[in-house]
């Protein structure tokens, strides 16, 4: 089972990565609570 | 058919209604929600709006989808949901056929079509439309022609509220604070590295930076301390008005026309207009040229069809009316009262209906409004005067007609008789209010027979920190808050 976790989690990296990278921007943000662009 | 312009889902909501071609109603959310610069719809605009029936269709003031590129592009996620105008529609129950039209179209349109030129070139300066930054057009019978266009991240206007808040302002809203500490410096002093640090001036186009402002500049200059943001702020005025004179000679050169219309946040930077008039011989900056303002541009932009500017009054209505000479009255003994009557004016600049009104004359005046409104003391007031005597008080640019909403500054004459409407450069933000039979002008007619002073100090009705009142519950919160006598 691990195995093919691991060999699935292989496949979709760049999924994870990006997955990833979104949960530790909101969790900046969050922490921030300021949003650095003057303009939205 | 009604038709709504809706400019909403990014700082400043407003609804704009056209009965036919007609516009009948225009108002910020703000004014209804109580919360200052709110950026999405609320219940009793939306309801407010209803009272000239459902909407048949709807103009929304930008392209969400090419906005939502734009965001993806600048690093601020994909916020395709969040963008769709159906689905933010549905929040307050409008459904109605939806149509878009390009941001700075919409704002040339506002301005064009309510110009009343035949022929005019038009001037869009922002700090960001989809991608657009700077554009300038050509309106004619046939309609609005883009000429010159420049995008994302050469902006002025993100420049402008970048440096605002290096001064420690909040962006994208306290700009005119910046523009108003601005007299209080030395210009020159910073000018140069304001331009050789973000400005490249080999380059093309009319404004080009040298980095991506966006996320602001608050690590530009550390040596540069909270005792600078003085000459920070006239350098960046003085900076601004160098670019706006720039742009404002290129319009003249792609155009050739006499007319210009100014459009855009920038429009509202009243210290740099009066540039305008040494290209052109007739300026029109419609008195809302930001993105509420869009609204009533969003719907131009789809008729392309010219509507009279009939004034600001396109709000609330109250529907009260004071006799004039109560107020003055008032104004003689006490010196200070509010006026709330008739319809709200559409737009962040009171002229009547909504407004704190006080004697100009005497050296306490301007403390004394500063306290109440708790306003940083720098900051001067304006002054609304009858206005076939402006000219005898202030050198106006353009004709005194001009100076209706607010627009422009000018030297006063008599600064040591009026100090509390000079402000430290010797200018004052002038409304002058023509021979309309309006409840202001009855007002001031009134208060020059009684006191020989054919002006009054005006400012905006609102709690700090609130948007100006609007109905008579805010009216009458304002009077319990400050212990000032509104007549309404």
């Amino acid at each position: 089972m691990d195995k093919l976790r691991n060999l699935w989690r292989k496949i979709f990296a760049p999924y994870y990565r990006w997955k990833e990278r979104k949960r530790m921007a909101a969790r900046i943000a969050a922490l921030t609570k300021e949003d650095p662009y003057i303009y939205k | 058919m009604i038709t709504w312009g809706i400019s909403a889902n990014s700082h400043d909501a407003a609804i704009a209604v056209f009965d036919n071609s007609q516009l009948v109603f225009a108002s910020h959310s703000e004014r209804f929600s109580g919360k200052k610069n709110d950026p999405d719809l609320c219940d009793s605009i939306v309801n407010y709006a209803n009272r000239w029936g459902k909407p048949n269709e709807i103009v929304w003031y930008e392209k969400p989808l090419y906005k939502t590129a734009r965001q993806w592009f600048a690093g601020q996620g994909f916020n395709h949901r969040s963008n769709n105008v159906k689905r933010y529609l549905n929040k307050w129950n409008i459904s109605a056929p939806i149509s878009t039209v390009m941001h700075h179209e919409s704002h040339a349109a506002g301005g064009f079509y309510t110009s009343g030129y035949k022929e005019a070139a038009v001037v869009v300066i922002d700090a960001i439309g989809e991608f657009e930054t700077l554009t300038i057009w050509q309106g004619s019978e046939q309609g609005l022609k883009r000429v010159y266009s420049q995008s994302y991240p050469n902006s002025l206007g993100l420049w402008y509220s970048a440096m605002t808040q290096r001064c420690f302002l909040k962006p994208n809203e306290e700009e005119y604070i910046l523009m108003g500490m601005a007299a209080y410096g030395d210009p020159n002093k910073l000018y140069d590295r304001i331009r050789n640090d973000f400005f490249d001036d080999n380059s093309n186009k009319l404004v080009a930076l040298k980095r991506n402002l966006h996320r602001g500049c608050r690590d530009w200059a550390p040596d540069l301390t909270v005792n600078d943001i003085f000459d920070i702020a006239a350098a960046t005025q003085h900076v601004y008005e160098t670019y706006f004179n720039r742009i404002v000679s290129k319009a003249k050169a792609l155009t050739g026309s006499v007319n210009l219309v100014v459009m855009g946040g920038c429009a509202l930077n009243c210290s740099a207009n009066p540039i305008a008039f040494k290209h052109f011989k007739n300026v029109w900056i419609m008195p809302n040229p930001g993105d509420a303002g869009s609204s009533i541009g969003a719907v131009l932009a789809k008729t392309q069809t010219q509507i009279p500017w009939l004034g600001c009054d396109l709000g609330y209505n109250l529907k009260i009316k004071t006799a004039p000479d109560q107020i003055v009255d008032h104004l003689l003994t006490d010196s200070i009262c509010g006026v709330a009557q008739g319809r709200a004016e559409f737009g962040p600049r009171a002229f009547g209906n909504r407004s704190l009104l006080a004697d100009p004359r005497g050296n306490d005046i301007k403390d004394t409004v500063n306290a109440i409104k708790k306003r940083q003391q720098f900051r001067p007031f304006a002054p609304v005067i009858l206005e076939e005597m402006a000219d005898n008080y202030f050198d106006l640019c353009g004709n005194s007609s001009d100076h209706r909403y607010m627009q422009y500054i000018s030297r006063c004459r008599h600064p040591d008789l009026f100090p509390a409407i000079v402000h430290r450069d010797g200018t004052s933000r002038v409304q002058t209010v023509p021979r309309n039979g309006t409840p202001i002008r009855r007002l001031l007619e009134e208060w020059y027979v009684m006191t020989g002073c054919p002006m009054l100090l005006n400012t905006s009705l609102n709690i700090k920190g609130k948007p100006m009142v609007n109905n008579r519950v805010d009216a009458l919160n304002f009077e319990s808050h400050y212990g000032v006598k509104v007549f309404t």
